[in-house]
This record gives C-alpha cells, sequence and structure tokens, in this order.
C-alpha cells in the first residue's frame, strides 16, 4: 500500500491536523512500558560520619555565633545618664561615707517622731475613707432619689460619661506660681550627647 | 502641719546621714589634705573656687523669694476672688432668689421638658455664669440631692416642693462673664455659716475635705 497517497486523505479527515492530541487514560488501555522510565541510580558516596558531626558541628557553631551577634545589638539600648552612678562615686565610696555617730537621745526622738507619723498617716487614711465613703452615699442616694422620679433620667444618669478618660488633672500645688515670673534665661548649649 | 514638720526634720536628719558626700564637699576636703602637704604649690584662686561656689548657691537661694500662699484676695477678704484660701477647696454660691428671700446657694435651675440632668446642669452653668466660663462636670450622675417645699402662697395641687440633683463640676478656665450675679467663692467652713439648714444637712456631705 502506498502511504504517501493515503496520508493526505486522512488529514483531511482530522478537524485539527497540526496538533496531535494524546491521552493516556485507563479507559483507553494505554499502557506506556515502566522500564523504559526508569533511569539509573546514582552511586551513593559513603561518608564518614566523623566528617558528618564535624559539618553539622560546623553549622551549628556558626548559627550560634549569629545569634550572639544578634542578642548583642538587640540589647543594647541607650544608656540613661541619670541612673548610671559615675564610676568616680563607686571608686571613692567608703572615702565619701559620712561617718556620723547619732547619740541615743537623738535616736530616741526620731522614733517618737516616726510613731507620731506613723498615727497621723493612719488617722489621715481613716478620715479620707470616711470622706469616700461618705461622698459614695450621698450619690447612691441622689441616684435612688432620681430612680424613683423618673426612670428614663435614671438610665441616662448612669451612662459612662467618656469625656471623663483618659482622666487628667493638676494640682494642688505646695507653692503657688509667681505670676509674671521672668524665668532665669541665658544662651544654652545642649551638650547631651546623640545616640 | 505635723506632716510639714516632720518631713522637713527627717529629710535633713536621715537623708543627709545616709547620702556620700557630695563633689563639691568632696573636692573642699580634697583640696585641704593637699593643702597640709605642701602649702605653696597651691593656686590661691583655685583654693577658693568650691566654698565660692557654695556661697553663690546660698546667695541665690536667699534671693529667691517664693510667691505666699497669702494672696491679696486673702488680705482684702475679698469673697468673690477665686484667688483665696489655696489650701481649701472653694465653692462657688450664687444670690438667689427663693421665694422672697434669697441666699448664696449652688447655681440652680429647673429642668427643661426633653433634656438630661447633666444637659441641664450644663445650661444652667452658662445661663448663671455666662458663656465665657469652662467647667468639667464630673459623669452623669448626680452626687447629691436636695428636696424642699415651696413657701405655703406658692403652693398649688400639682406641684408642693423642689428636688434638686446636684452636678459636681470643677472650675478649669474663663471669667464669669455675667455682671448680674451676685457670687461667692466660699470653703466648707463659710458655708455652713451661709447656708440655710435643711440645705447645709443634705448638701455639704458632698464635698471633700
Amino acid at each position: 500500500m502506498n502511504l504517501t497517497k493515503l496520508l493526505p486523505q486522512f488529514k483531511r479527515l482530522s478537524l485539527c491536523p497540526s496538533i496531535r492530541h494524546i491521552s493516556t487514560d485507563q479507559c483507553l488501555l494505554f499502557r506506556a512500558t515502566p522500564c523504559l522510565m526508569a533511569e539509573p541510580l546514582k552511586k551513593k558516596r559513603k561518608l564518614d560520619p566523623a566528617v558528618i558531626r564535624a559539618r553539622e558541628e560546623r553549622k551549628k557553631k556558626r548559627l550560634e555565633k549569629q545569634i550572639r551577634r544578634l542578642e548583642k545589638n538587640a540589647r543594647q539600648m541607650k544608656p540613661i545618664g541619670e541612673c548610671e552612678v559615675p564610676l568616680t562615686l563607686l571608686d571613692e565610696k567608703l572615702d565619701r561615707q559620712r561617718n556620723i555617730l547619732i547619740s541615743a537621745e537623738v535616736l530616741e526622738k526620731r522614733a517618737l517622731l516616726e510613731k507620731k507619723w506613723a498615727n497621723f498617716k493612719r488617722l489621715q487614711l481613716l478620715s479620707d475613707l470616711q470622706m469616700i465613703d461618705r461622698i459614695i452615699y450621698t450619690q447612691q442616694k441622689a441616684l435612688d432619689e432620681l430612680k424613683n422620679e423618673s426612670e428614663e433620667l435614671y438610665q441616662e444618669a448612669i451612662q459612662m460619661d467618656f469625656h471623663m478618660i483618659p482622666f487628667k488633672t493638676m494640682g494642688p500645688v505646695e507653692t503657688r506660681s509667681i505670676e509674671n515670673y521672668d524665668a532665669l534665661d541665658g544662651e544654652y548649649q545642649d551638650v547631651s550627647k546623640k545616640w | 502641719m505635723v506632716s510639714c514638720i516632720f518631713g522637713t526634720y527627717w529629710l535633713r536628719e536621715t537623708n543627709v546621714d545616709s547620702n556620700v558626700l557630695p563633689e563639691h564637699v568632696k573636692n573642699n576636703i580634697r583640696k585641704a589634705q593637699l593643702q597640709k602637704k605642701d602649702v605653696d604649690d597651691i593656686d590661691i584662686t583655685t583654693k577658693q573656687t568650691t566654698q565660692d561656689l557654695i556661697d553663690a548657691w546660698k546667695d541665690e537661694f536667699a534671693k529667691f523669694i517664693p510667691s505666699s500662699r497669702i494672696t491679696e484676695a486673702d488680705k482684702s477678704k475679698d469673697v468673690t476672688s477665686m484667688k483665696r484660701k489655696l489650701d481649701k477647696p472653694l465653692v462657688f454660691v450664687l444670690d438667689q432668689k427663693i421665694g422672697d428671700q434669697s441666699f448664696y446657694l449652688l447655681p440652680q435651675g429647673k429642668r427643661e421638658e426633653g433634656e438630661t440632668l447633666r444637659q441641664c446642669a450644663e445650661r444652667v452653668v452658662k445661663e448663671k455664669c455666662g458663656n465665657d466660663i469652662k467647667v468639667q462636670i464630673f459623669g452623669n450622675a448626680p452626687c447629691g440631692f436636695y428636696k424642699y417645699k415651696y413657701p405655703k402662697p406658692l403652693r398649688n395641687e400639682d406641684s408642693v416642693g423642689a428636688k434638686i440633683f446636684v452636678y459636681f463640676a470643677r472650675y478649669s478656665s474663663g471669667q464669669i462673664s455675667n455682671s448680674k450675679a451676685k457670687y461667692q467663692w466660699l470653703d466648707k467652713l463659710e458655708l455652713e455659716k451661709t447656708w440655710p439648714e435643711s440645705y447645709k444637712k443634705s448638701l455639704l456631705p458632698i464635698l471633700f475635705d
């Protein structure tokens, strides 16, 4: 049979002559030979266990070093000048001690004063607590009365006041400010260290 | 008073005892020791500086006069000024007519239909003291309550008396711009003298000491 004659005829029959589709669906019973997919195995190189251990160790060390370096940089913070005791002070600590001998009389006086102070603070605390109790009581009384008067107004009154959050307050101050006080001024040079 | 005396005494006594010598005192001692060793080497000017510094500080401190706690208003007994009795909480009271008498009472007004008590309090402050003043009302809940009966001729079948709910507010800024208002800033002791008996009984407990 002459194939060259047959081929153009079949070509005309097919819808899409230039691209051929192939399927290996199970139902087509199309089988690829497994042995053709095979590939010769790579020869496994046998490594000395000591070498492996050394390599792992090196890897671990490198990681550790990196971590240490990162930690060192991360932990470093701006020093706070006021919180650090100058080294000269630490060196001369013994030298700088005031060796004051306090007489028994003075100690006695101080102890008495401390007792007086403790008593004063106790009474102060008590009176404060009483005051707070009193104020809470009067407010509760007012709210109860309001509830009797009008439930609606009561509901309004017990709402949270968001103007008070966050709460900010100032004073009373120990000494009042001097009016029109001209603060001493001069030329300043900022010597604080830049970080 | 006790706290003041204790504070100063205790600080002077114990705090100084436990502190280490500061730099300038230490310098003084150092120089005195050096001076003992060799008198000639010491420069007279440097020897003086530390002591000079201390003297200068003392001078500066002596020159500084803190403002007094007794203000002009205290001296002139001006009860309309807020800058009196700085160490005491002052309460704003307004001359108001109740029936045919007038008293110095907390600013009060009638609640109108449709407003909450808080809104009413804000409105009353504006009405009585002018628009300039700014006050901070603390919370939506009233802090005090007072009930009274109208004088006999004013009573009728609908109303025999009034209930007053008091809100606590603090002055924040501004002036009292209502020129008609007769007002006073009084502390608790003075309020005890000016307020009527029943008003005092129910409203004095709401004040902080």
